[in-house]
């Protein structure tokens, strides 16, 4: 069962925790942060969505920060080529394009689908969520520890 | 012998260089582009005399020392002795050296007109290529000064992780794609990318008409063939590529009793295997009637166990250079070990060049560092172990 939230009365929005990326699934990553977590992942990103235009329904990306410092959400699929390798973006998408939004951890190195787009990677950069090497790693699909 | 190294400070995210002008992208969005040539010159002019010839050799024109000329000269181990002591020199002369203002040899700065963050760029064919999230864009190099005009072309729309060219096309590392061609040749009419590979690939090389993909997991070796076209008597011969086969890094590097392979990379003549404890490599010889020839040519222990990962690893004509975790570990043609620690921004070496086979450009948060090896002019390059055989990028480069 996938449990639905309203995150925003005001845009509408909804979020669905999706069941296979918290189930084991073989193919699937999996988030290693709470839902709640998760959700705050992605409420993070709401204005840069809703009223700064960043991304798109196919895809918004978000980070899990604690105190003020990126930290992992997720792990890779354990049937991909490196099982649970830690990952730390998120890949939001509303799919129908009706305000319906999920998300899971993005495997960076594994699917270049999950690479953020470049303004994505800019904002964090600037915010100084990620290095110089980092935005690098990202974009180049490479390994990236925190 | 130590390496030489200079520094322009600054914050970069990727640095090319290529006949005679170094360009830098800025992190903030603009590209630099830096007369290389008479940056050089400055700084020859500022060494003592004894020391000008290595500092023309090291930074300018190192092919210069890699021409059939010199190499009665260099069996007398006199002058090797001698050229040996002038880079000690002018390695000791130019301790951190580095350029807090190089502006008076500024060509353009200007704003980036490429995406950006890209994952690579490649200087091939008089054209700078920018590839990305967004796909791969070009730009002809123009005018006097050879700075970047804003007028740039867009060659494809999917996602590009690594590309690489030669045989007048460039090969694209695509992730899950696999690896793509995409002809540069303007004789064919609509240029749509080949698939030539459906394995993941993050990164990609030529070997002459073949070319290595590699990834986190398997690698792959497409061994092409070249076959003339039979044309008439005035014609000017053209040669197609016809594949030959397809080898996964397994098959290439058989011994099952070795530790696991990490990671396994090639290009032009050399096809590596890295693991914990040692590096194999193979020699690989194209053969035009058949597909190319691999020779074993053993392996090298590694000074420690790798305690970290590797992120991705090139050839040069030096030698190897892998990227760890923390730092750039080295494996010089000489066989000597280098650790360069902290984890870089980005780096790249020019085995395409003519004269900047010898520099390894490594960008750390406020500076890039320009590392310049000199040892490979006094190795044997038909028994090399480390690097890319000389003869053999003379060979490819004119493809």
């Amino acid at each position: 069962m996938n449990a639905e939230y309203v995150i925003d009365d005001d845009f509408g929005v909804i979020y669905i925790h999706k069941a296979d990326h918290r189930n084991r699934a073989p193919q699937k990553s999996q988030w290693t942060i709470s839902e709640q977590q998760e959700r705050d992942c992605f409420g993070n990103i709401l204005g840069l969505i809703y009223m700064d235009g960043f991304g798109s329904p196919n895809g918004c990306w978000g980070l899990h920060i604690v105190a003020g410092r990126l930290a992992y959400l997720g792990e890779s699929a354990s049937d991909s080529s490196e099982p649970f390798r830690a990952l730390f973006i998120a890949k939001f998408v509303d799919s129908n394009e009706n305000d319906r939004w999920h998300g899971y951890p993005a495997d960076h190195v594994s699917n270049t689908q999950d690479i953020p787009t470049s303004d994505w990677l800019m904002y964090w950069f600037e915010a100084g969520y990620i290095s110089q090497s980092q935005l690098r790693k990202i974009s180049r699909g490479q390994k990236c520890k925190l | 012998m130590q390496v030489i190294k200079l520094s322009l400070h600054g914050r970069y995210y990727d640095s090319q260089i290529y006949s005679g002008n170094l360009y830098l992208w800025t992190i903030d969005g603009r590209i630099i582009t830096l007369s290389w040539e008479r940056l050089i010159n400055n700084l020859i002019d500022s060494v003592p005399e004894n020391l000008k010839f290595a500092a023309h050799c090291a930074f300018k024109d190192n092919q210069f020392l890699y021409g059939q000329e010199w190499q009665l000269l260099f069996r007398d181990s006199a002058f090797q002795g001698l050229l040996l002591t002038r880079f000690d020199e002018l390695n000791k002369f130019l301790k951190d050296f580095s350029f807090n203002d190089f502006s008076a040899f500024v060509i353009n700065e200007q704003d980036n007109p490429f995406q950006f963050p890209h994952s690579d760029t490649l200087i091939y064919y008089d054209r700078l290529f920018v590839a990305g999230k967004e796909g791969i864009a070009v730009r002809r190099r123009y005018g006097t000064q050879y700075a970047i005009n804003d007028n740039i072309e867009k060659l494809w729309d999917s996602p590009v992780l690594s590309m690489a060219g030669s045989h007048l096309a460039l090969a694209l590392a695509t992730g899950q794609d696999g690896v793509y061609e995409y002809s540069l040749d303007s004789q064919i009419e609509k240029n749509e990318p080949r698939n030539l590979l459906d394995k993941f690939s993050n990164y990609v090389r030529w070997l002459y008409p073949s070319f290595f993909s590699s990834s986190y997991g398997t690698g792959y070796f497409a061994d092409f063939r070249l076959r003339q076209l039979s044309v008439s008597y005035n014609e000017k011969r053209q040669n197609i590529r016809e594949l030959e086969s397809i080898l996964s890094s397994n098959e290439l590097f058989t011994n099952t009793s070795d530790t696991r392979s990490l990671y396994t990379w090639g290009s032009y003549d050399k096809i590596c295997s890295l693991t914990k404890e040692h590096i194999k490599v193979l020699k690989y010889t194209p053969r035009r009637k058949m597909g190319g020839e691999r020779k074993d040519i053993g392996k090298l222990e590694l000074p420690n166990q790798l305690g970290s990962e590797i992120i991705s690893a090139d050839n040069a004509l030096f030698g190897f250079v892998i990227e760890l975790d923390d730092g750039l570990f080295i494996i010089d043609s000489q066989l000597n070990f280098h650790w360069f620690g902290g984890e870089p921004v980005n780096w790249r070496v020019f085995p395409n060049t003519k004269n900047y086979t010898n520099q390894l450009h490594v960008i750390y948060s406020d500076q890039v560092n320009i590392f310049s090896f000199n040892d490979d002019y006094f190795v044997n390059q038909t028994d090399k172990f480390a690097g890319i055989d000389y003869r053999h990028q003379q060979y490819q480069n004119r493809l």
